[in-house]
């Protein structure tokens, strides 16, 4: 049984790994709300924001900037392998081209 | 080349790491309460007397007011403690007692720490009396405080199973401090604070009054009012309070903190005083109140959320997996 191409792929470890701080982030933030919304007191809830809402908030924009950074790596090593393989073929397709002149 | 490299990616790595050492917020605030309620008590004169202690119940006609018997400035607090007479004749014995009602119940979440403070009247015609040598306890106070000055009646009920020292400090201004750490477990479910001669510590060569004011003093002599300080941190911020909002907190006191004798002077509401003949009749037997018993309560200090002690492990697993993944050559294996 073979694994399905993604998971071949050598960009999905990272991008699981830059989604999953995206997703503590969110949930950070849910938990900031949680514990800011059940207390009057505002003495607990500025911990709740700063730890909380801040923090999430960083987690989430790491985590998606680095999700994009890598993205674009990938783009980029494919475009570049695509390119390689081309030359590749332009390669072989002039060899050809002097073998059969010759 | 090589080497610098990885040395700054340990370097970023230890770094990120220790941002999980940094103690994460922690709201330890200060609040100060001054007295709400505020009274002193004195013992009964006619105690002494063959007849025994004349009570309200004790004569024909119940009082129509709680007599005043101050001799001291309206607006003064008192604690004192008189030693035995030099032929014998008599015990030492508490000259006066003072009750201080802080409205704890404003405050939300668990008190770590709690002093008093009480700044010193020590003029003496306002009654002090060597109060550097004074021997004085607080102990919780599990019934009502009613504000009263001098009062002969039955004084609110105290606990004094755990008690703070009270120490008589000199400097800046003389004054009485005492570290409630004792106290703390039923502090924020007590109904104030009562001043009273340690009988531990009490001497019979003892003889010493202290004096301060009430919020409300207006004269001349007027010093600050005793100040309660509390450092509070909210025990959990998901807890419920304590108590409903409509309920009143005196449910917690149990019934026989609050004594009532029919036609006592303590129920009559404290107004200025005519003066009353009393007849000597014989002295009532009021049965005692058994003291009432604090309901503990459980202080949680520290970290709310401990896992966070956790978050350096999480650095160090995800930054290096970060910094590998944005190292590693993404070039697909089975391009088409």
């Amino acid at each position: 049984m073979s694994r399905p191409a993604w998971t071949r792929d050598p960009a999905t470890p990272s991008l699981a790994l830059f989604a999953g701080v995206v997703l503590t982030g969110f949930v950070a933030i849910g938990l900031g709300w949680r514990v800011a919304a059940r207390t009057l007191l505002v003495a607990a809830q500025v911990p709740a924001l700063v730890s909380g809402a801040l923090g999430g908030l960083v987690l989430v924009t790491l985590g998606a900037g680095l999700a994009s950074v890598q993205s674009s790596r990938r783009l980029a090593a494919t475009e570049r392998a695509e390119t390689e393989l081309l030359l590749d073929e332009a390669h072989a397709l002039v060899q050809a081209f002097k073998a059969r002149q010759s | 080349m090589k080497l610098a490299a990885r040395l700054v990616t340990a370097a970023l790595v230890a770094g990120s790491a220790a941002i999980g050492f940094v103690p994460v917020a922690h709201a330890d605030s200060t609040t100060n309460l001054t007295p709400a309620t505020s009274a002193w008590y004195q013992p009964n004169p006619t105690c002494p007397l063959p007849t025994g202690c004349l009570t309200g119940d004790s004569v024909p006609a119940p009082l129509p007011v709680d007599v005043p018997l101050s001799p001291y400035p309206a607006g003064t607090l008192h604690v004192g403690y008189t030693g035995a007479a030099a032929n014998g004749s008599s015990q030492g014995q508490e000259t006066a007692r003072a009750y201080l009602g802080f409205p704890v119940s404003s405050v939300d979440g668990s008190v770590t720490a709690a002093a008093l403070d009480v700044p010193l009247d020590t003029t003496q015609a306002d009654g002090s009396l060597a109060p550097e040598t004074s021997h004085i306890q607080a102990c919780l106070v599990s019934a009502t405080i009613t504000s009263t000055e001098g009062s002969i009646s039955t004084p609110p009920m105290v606990s004094c199973d755990a008690h703070a020292v009270v120490k008589y400090v000199a400097t800046p201004s003389p004054h009485l401090h005492a570290d409630l750490a004792p106290l703390l477990a039923g502090l924020l479910t007590t109904n104030g604070i009562a001043l009273l001669p340690d009988a531990s510590s009490v001497t019979s060569a003892d003889a010493w009054q202290a004096v301060f004011s009430t919020p409300g003093r207006t004269d001349a002599a007027k010093t600050d009012p005793p100040v309660l300080k509390l450092t509070v941190v909210p025990s959990d911020v998901v807890s419920e309070p304590e108590v409903p909002v409509d309920v009143p907190t005196d449910v917690a006191v149990p019934p026989v903190s609050q004594p009532v004798v029919p036609g006592s002077v303590a129920n009559i509401p404290d107004v200025t005083a005519p003066t009353v003949d009393v007849p000597a009749v014989q002295a009532p037997t009021v049965q005692q109140p058994q003291a009432a018993v604090t309901e503990p309560k459980t202080i949680t200090v520290g970290y709310a959320y401990p896992i966070v002690w956790l978050l350096p492990l999480v650095f160090l697993i995800v930054v290096p997996l970060a910094v590998r993944a944005l190292t590693t050559d993404l070039t697909p294996t089975d391009t088409p």
